[in-house]
């Protein structure tokens, strides 16, 4: 294509040498300019002053807490006595080093919670997702019924899961008829956290679905068809093609399960109320804060927790950016 | 089409896993649906049987004999419904002006908002609760309706921010000509055009603060929701507890959500995080 020469006056030159800071920014055409940053800035100040407020000021205000302990109370002007101090980090520190203390089992079971749920909780929605793409009988009915325990509270299916497997509930009863004797599973230490475990799994098989049937939808189906043509058996087509057609799903959903490691867990209060050595990190800040008062150390050990966190987040996602996008 | 082998074991293998699945799932609502209309006393007696009396006034007594912290049924359901509509009214507010302001103006400082939006989004910051709670006690928050201002911010702005984005710019063009101003364009000419996708966000949302619990244990104790008072009732009257009518309670509380379900099950099945909504 020919360049088109464009001729600029003096004036021009001129003008824009003088433009100002603001016009920069000026992308519509000068009748659609007048009052643009009144309306920008009636309509973002309250969501800004909110971000502001509850996202800015609350975190830094809990990373001051966790370098604060509290020494007294001063009753003249009702308020804690607090000072400066790394007290709390060491208190995190001792808790991870004693075997009996609920915040070392806090972490433990996030960590099961976590390897469990990516270990299940990546491969088998694939699974599911993958067969519903190949139309398995009854797909249609099943992908809404595993959608189900998203729709309903947890309060609901936790009562009904819990009164079910209770001592002198239906299974248990069965199961004794049969010869089978199966113990009070959330009454034990060893079983609490298992049964938790069970029931995430069980009830969390409908997690990333979505994400992957709507990958699988966006496959196009020429190239599948012309795959299939070329004779690919299922495990060729799955490996060869699907996956690789997949990778940014599977990749987005891999990063999103790894950001959240110490938010893993299940309804702990719902279940146990942490008894039977079923806590977690998040039940544990939430007993700690709520329960106990105490707002240093779970300030300490929260933000101990987002620092090693952050760099497993930017890594994962530097893994896969590296490795190359197939574009379709 | 060719014919290959698709892991015709696996398959059986699949198919089975999720017949077993959902007969579990609808065996153990059916269980509790079941036990919801029996009597008191049966329920201790025989956990498995159908009921001897079928007492579908179960249903209507959950209304009067569940209650938390002094609170009945119907001030829950209002509790739910206030405090869900209301936050969602907020954040759809904020997620969508903002959106449409990063999305179709240049100004100063876009860039670093925009980048603020998609780091803050990324990054999950833990054990904040504290810092969150002293906070809302501070602005006078805590336990109050007011509680809802806490949707105010920049968040969940990434679906609308796309959906602005691929609006054709011409829309607002003529009616800038026309003599609209930037307020009268993003009401009456912008908006309207989201309400599908505001529909089923909302829906989703409504969903997600109807079945939640935890909020108002941490942030409002006096206003349980429905969700909140099912568990509280639970924990406050331990042997004393009337299960059918608990079980009752749990059914009606899975209505609204259900309903709504159904209503937009294809939003809900088609919505989708990664690249917003399809279709």
């Amino acid at each position: 294509m020919k360049k088109t020469d464009v001729k600029i006056t003096g004036a021009q030159t001129a003008r824009l040498k003088k433009r100002g800071f603001l016009d920069r920014y000026d992308d519509y055409p000068k009748a659609m300019r007048h009052g643009k940053y009144a309306f920008l800035i009636a309509m973002l100040a309250l969501p800004i002053a909110g971000f502001t407020v509850f996202y800015v000021v609350q975190n830094i205000s809990s990373i001051l807490l966790a370098f604060r302990e509290v020494v007294g109370f001063d009753y003249e002007s009702g308020r804690e006595v607090t000072r400066w101090t790394f007290g709390q980090f060491q208190r995190v520190f001792a808790a991870l080093k004693n075997a009996d203390s609920n915040f070392r089992t806090s972490l433990v079971n996030t960590l099961i919670y976590f390897v469990v749920d990516t270990a299940v909780l990546l491969p088998l929605p694939f699974l599911l997702s993958y067969f519903f793409y190949k139309k398995l009988a009854g797909y249609k009915f099943f992908r809404v019924a595993i959608f189900l325990p998203t729709i309903i509270s947890g309060v609901a299916i936790v009562t009904m899961f819990k009164n079910i497997i209770d001592a002198d509930g239906p299974i248990v009863m069965w199961a004794g008829k049969l010869g089978v004797e199966i113990p009070a599973l959330l009454y034990s230490d060893r079983t609490a956290t298992p049964t938790i475990i069970f029931y995430t799994v069980w009830f969390g098989i409908n997690s990333h679905v979505l994400l992957f049937q709507g990958a699988f939808r966006r496959i196009p189906q020429e190239i599948v068809e012309s795959a299939q043509l070329d004779g690919v058996n299922a495990v060729q087509e799955l490996w060869f093609i699907l996956i690789p057609l997949l990778k940014s799903t599977l990749s987005t959903i891999v990063i999103l399960s790894v950001s959240g490691i110490f938010g893993a867990g299940g309804p702990i209060l719902l279940f146990t109320n942490g008894l039977n050595n079923t806590s977690t990190v998040g039940f544990w800040i939430y007993q700690e804060v709520k329960v106990y008062g105490s707002y240093n150390m779970p300030a300490a050990a929260g933000l101990l927790f987002t620092l090693i966190n952050l760099p497993i987040v930017f890594g994962v996602r530097k893994l896969f950016s590296l490795s190359e996008d197939v574009e379709y | 089409m060719s014919k290959i082998k698709r892991f015709t074991p696996l398959r059986i293998a699949v198919f089975l896993f999720l017949a077993v699945w959902t007969l579990v799932f609808f065996g153990g609502f059916a269980w509790i649906i079941l036990n919801s209309l029996k009597d008191r006393l049966q329920y201790v007696l025989d956990k498995t049987g159908l009921p001897d009396v079928w007492r579908f006034r179960n249903y209507i007594d959950a209304f009067t004999v569940l209650s938390a912290g002094g609170k009945g049924v119907p001030l829950m359901i209002w509790n739910s419904l206030w405090r869900v509509v209301g936050s969602i009214a907020i954040s759809t507010a904020c997620s969508f002006t903002v959106g449409y302001c990063l999305a179709r103006y240049k100004f100063p400082g876009r860039d670093l908002l925009y980048w603020i939006c998609i780091v803050t989004m990324m990054i999950p910051i833990y054990g904040s609760m504290a810092a969150s709670l002293r906070l809302r006690a501070a602005l006078g928050m805590y336990d109050t309706p007011l509680i809802l201002l806490g949707a105010l911010g920049i968040g969940g702005m990434l679906i609308p921010y796309s959906c602005f984005k691929n609006l054709p710019r011409e829309y607002a063009e003529s009616a800038f000509m026309d003599g609209a101003s930037h307020f009268r364009v993003y009401f009456t000419i912008m908006l309207p055009q989201m309400i599908p996708i505001m529909t089923a966000l909302g829906v989703t949302s409504f969903i997600g603060g109807w079945n939640d619990y935890m909020t108002s244990i941490v942030y409002m104790p006096s206003y349980p929701t429905l969700a909140t008072g099912l568990y509280l009732y639970q924990v406050e009257s331990a042997r004393k507890m009337n299960y059918p009518i608990l079980f009752a309670g749990i059914i009606m509380s899975i209505v609204p959500a259900l309903a709504l379900f159904i209503a937009f099950q294809n939003t809900f099945l088609e919505i989708n995080i990664g690249g917003g909504l399809k279709g």
